[in-house]
């Protein structure tokens, strides 16, 4: 035989559970995207690391003008990202204009991160972008 | 009554409850994804003061290539005021700010030395690059001041130093041999500039240079003094190790050090 104690009990545990089911995943979404992004972002920061540790930034720094040759250099960079992973690859002078691009574009779901790179003949920027899956 | 009381008080108290667990929740949330922002900011900074760090050095670096190339040319050292670097703090500036990050960059002066180590009578270049970056919108901040030190292998120093070692060898040789009779023929003055021309190119071969040169000789024997002329009508040392080449408009290029001519009187009293 039920009470009316037992009932408010079953009652508020209900309450309680619903509110938990309702407001817990949007709000899991939304720390998991930042974390996420914060990681992809660490993630593209160490891959341009280590492809300046390796030489691969100064290769591509002293292929400026020769197209074929920096696309070799760039594909070396991204060679270094987790295959796991989607990418966005490019390399553009001062003014904006794009010298050369490899992977998926200009996306807003990926983690950039942007370094200088000196050539001979101009200042660029260099631009990579990841993202897991 | 009583039932409607037990009813009521337990309501408010189950909806404060989860008022505050969602509270709560919220505020964990909002934590994390503030320590999540931080740590995007932190990455960002960290990036961008690398970025800096590692490009001054490559920057200045073609900047020294180039003043070593022109210095060359002209058959002299070269001078560290003439590399400037108000671009690249420009250009640096302008990426930092495009990500959000404000900075203060101030690049010491620049100095030029020589290796002492191999390769041997290169040039090595020093300077330093002070930083101050600050996220715009958290304010957190990242400040170092970085040692900035590089070698650009080309031999320049060494190529000046057989170039001037050769001219004082050529001119003390002369002076020796006028000194020691000042009867000495033409044909045999000829013959030992030409064994020490042929000394260098060895020398310099031995060690990755090409020493090249033309050596004019003119006698004039009076009868209180004998002139002697020597005319350095050409004088060029090449560094020919693979790593001293450099690019010249994508073009593989190698640095020589050439001097214009230059001519030495010696003049000799009769006793």
């Amino acid at each position: 035989m039920h009470t009316i104690v037992d009932s408010i009990i079953a009652n508020s545990a209900i309450w309680i559970l619903a509110s938990l089911i309702i407001i817990a995943p949007i709000q899991t979404e939304q720390v998991s995207l930042a974390l996420e992004e914060a990681y992809n972002m660490s993630r593209a920061a160490n891959v341009l690391r280590e492809a300046e540790s390796l030489g691969y930034i100064e290769e591509l720094a002293r292929f400026d003008g020769d197209r074929a040759s920096a696309e070799k250099a760039m594909s070396k960079i991204t060679s270094l990202i987790p295959p796991n992973y989607s990418f966005s690859l490019s390399w553009s002078s001062r003014d904006g204009s794009v010298i050369g691009t490899i992977g998926l574009g200009n996306q807003a779901n990926l983690a950039y991160v942007t370094i200088i790179v000196s050539t001979r003949a101009q200042i660029t920027y260099l631009s990579l972008g990841v993202r897991e899956g | 009554m009583k039932r409607a009381y037990i009813l009521t008080t337990t309501a408010v108290a189950v909806a404060y409850l989860t008022l505050l667990l969602i509270q709560g929740m919220s505020e964990e949330v909002s934590m994390l994804r503030e320590l999540a922002a931080q740590r995007k900011t932190v990455t960002k900074l960290s990036s961008c003061a690398e970025a800096i760090t590692e490009d001054l050095p490559r920057y200045l670096r073609s900047e020294v290539e180039r003043e070593v190339l022109r210095s060359a040319s002209l058959g002299i050292l070269p001078n560290s005021s003439y590399i400037r670097a108000d671009e690249w703090k420009t250009a640096s500036c302008d990426f930092l700010e495009a990500q959000g990050v404000l900075a203060e960059l101030n690049i010491g002066g620049i100095g030029f030395g020589r290796t002492d180590r191999a390769p041997e009578g290169a040039l090595v270049c020093k300077t330093s690059l002070g930083y101050k970056l600050r996220d715009g919108v958290y304010e957190t901040e990242l400040h170092d001041l970085k040692a900035i030190s590089f070698i650009v292998p080309i031999r320049i120093y060494l190529m000046n130093d057989m170039v001037l070692s050769f001219r004082s060898s050529i001119i003390g040789k002369v002076w020796r041999a006028f000194i020691g009779n000042i009867a000495t023929e033409g044909h045999t003055v000829r013959r030992m500039v030409d064994e020490t021309i042929r000394e260098y190119q060895r020398g310099c071969a031995a060690i990755g240079l090409e020493f090249g040169t033309k050596v004019g000789l003119e006698f004039d024997r009076g009868n209180v003094t004998t002139t002697v002329c020597i005319n350095f009508e050409e004088l060029w040392v090449t560094d020919i190790n693979p790593e001293a080449e450099i690019l010249v408009n994508a073009e593989p290029t190698r640095v020589t050090f050439r001097t214009g001519s230059c001519t030495i009187k010696l003049l000799f009293r009769h006793q």
